[in-house]
């Protein structure tokens, strides 16, 4: 278990998870799901900060990593259960700098444990009204996709 | 509501026959509750015309209409979302002649989907109906051959995405003004061309021309 005071930047090489709701998700022609940009819209309740988990912190291998991601998720959801059709994205810290090279103040990756998820951790700075970004953080960063049926 | 429709609900509490066939959950529960909250004497023939009168009274008071039901924060979540289907799917019934039946089946199984209670994201709003109808009319104008996949914003816009390899066509359709936010990434000998604009419905066609677009609707 990797340990990092709250509010300290993530190590480039690290990588964080995202929840994608099923209504933020797409199947394309050969049936992989893939990302839509709206699932990286900063809302109201997000203070402009995107909710994420940081992958590292967690021990064992990338499957036992995503499970306690999802196992520590879980907790905010009804009933106790992320939606089975929604998927974890997961994306390198360094990747989710470059999509907004130019954006001031620049982007940064906090770590912000919370009471349910001790891997929780802050995308902040996101330039909300850029779908290009959101496009780019969808189909070039978020790469790796497993549906939460699948974990 | 006449006379002889309250006589029948106070007598039977089974007015489910005396709505419209229009008329949703909320319009039933709203219904439901303001007949319990009523506080009514004993029955007898004597005081049924006093009790027509609280009805009548009460039936004004709260402006209660089958045909425009207030929100109420109370809504079960079962049945936001059941009415939300409902409120699309009758607006769909209004051009059903334009539109190919076979779509419209697919369209209708697609939006129970986005509205699915065991997947629902508690934060979301359900599929706002003018978003819906601005897809409707951009579905008409582009008449594509290919049938989108749907999803939907935070806000309840509705989503329509095309996928052809790494070519993706992302449109959010806006509940104002009939218009449409699109989102491109396409690649021309392997160069990624991203792009991003707001334009009316009926425009979208002209926004899209430079990225080929024949290669998701055809």
């Amino acid at each position: 278990m990797m340990l990092l005071k709250k509010g300290a930047l993530l190590p480039d090489e690290d990588h964080v998870v995202r929840f994608i709701s099923p209504n933020r998700l797409i199947k394309n022609e050969h049936g992989k799901i893939e990302i839509l940009p709206q699932a990286f819209i900063l809302r109201e309740k997000d203070k402009g900060r995107l909710s994420v988990s940081w992958l590292e912190y967690f021990d064992g291998d990338q499957s036992s990593k995503l499970s306690a991601i999802k196992n520590a998720l879980a907790k905010g959801w009804r009933h106790g259960k992320l939606p089975s059709k929604g998927a974890l994205g997961t994306g390198n810290v360094a990747e989710i700098k470059t999509v907004a090279p130019k954006a001031k103040p620049p982007l940064r990756i906090v770590y912000a444990p919370s009471t349910n998820n001790p891997a929780h951790s802050s995308i902040v700075n996101m330039p909300n009204d850029d779908k290009t970004i959101l496009e780019s953080l969808a189909t070039d960063v978020f790469v790796e996709r497993v549906q939460v049926k699948d974990i | 509501m006449n006379d002889t429709t309250i006589m029948t609900m106070n007598n039977s509490l089974d007015y489910s026959h005396s709505l419209s066939a229009g008329t949703t959950l909320t319009t039933h529960r709203h219904l439901k509750n303001l007949l319990a909250d009523v506080s009514l004497p004993e029955r007898t023939e004597s005081n049924d015309s006093n009790i027509i009168k609280e009805y009548f009274k009460r039936y004004q008071t709260n402006s209660f209409s089958f045909d425009n039901v207030e929100p109420s924060a109370s809504r079960q979540l079962e049945e936001v979302l059941f009415d939300a289907t409902s409120s699309v799917k009758i607006a769909m019934s209004q051009v059903a002649m334009h539109v190919d039946r076979q779509f419209r089946n697919k369209l209708f199984s697609q939006i129970d989907t986005l509205h699915d209670l065991d997947e629902w994201d508690e934060d979301d709003n359900p599929i706002n109906k003018d978003s819906f109808l601005t897809f409707i009319k951009g579905i008409l104008n582009i008449n594509p051959s290919k049938l989108p996949g749907l999803g939907l914003s935070h806000d309840g816009n509705l989503i329509a995405a095309w996928i052809q390899g790494k070519n993706r066509l992302i449109l959010e359709f806006l509940p104002d003004n009939n218009r449409v936010e699109w989102v491109v990434s396409r690649y021309f000998d392997e160069e990624l061309d991203r792009a991003t604009g707001k334009t009316p419905v009926l425009r979208l066609l002209d926004c899209l021309a430079p990225y080929d677009p024949e290669i998701w609707f055809q």
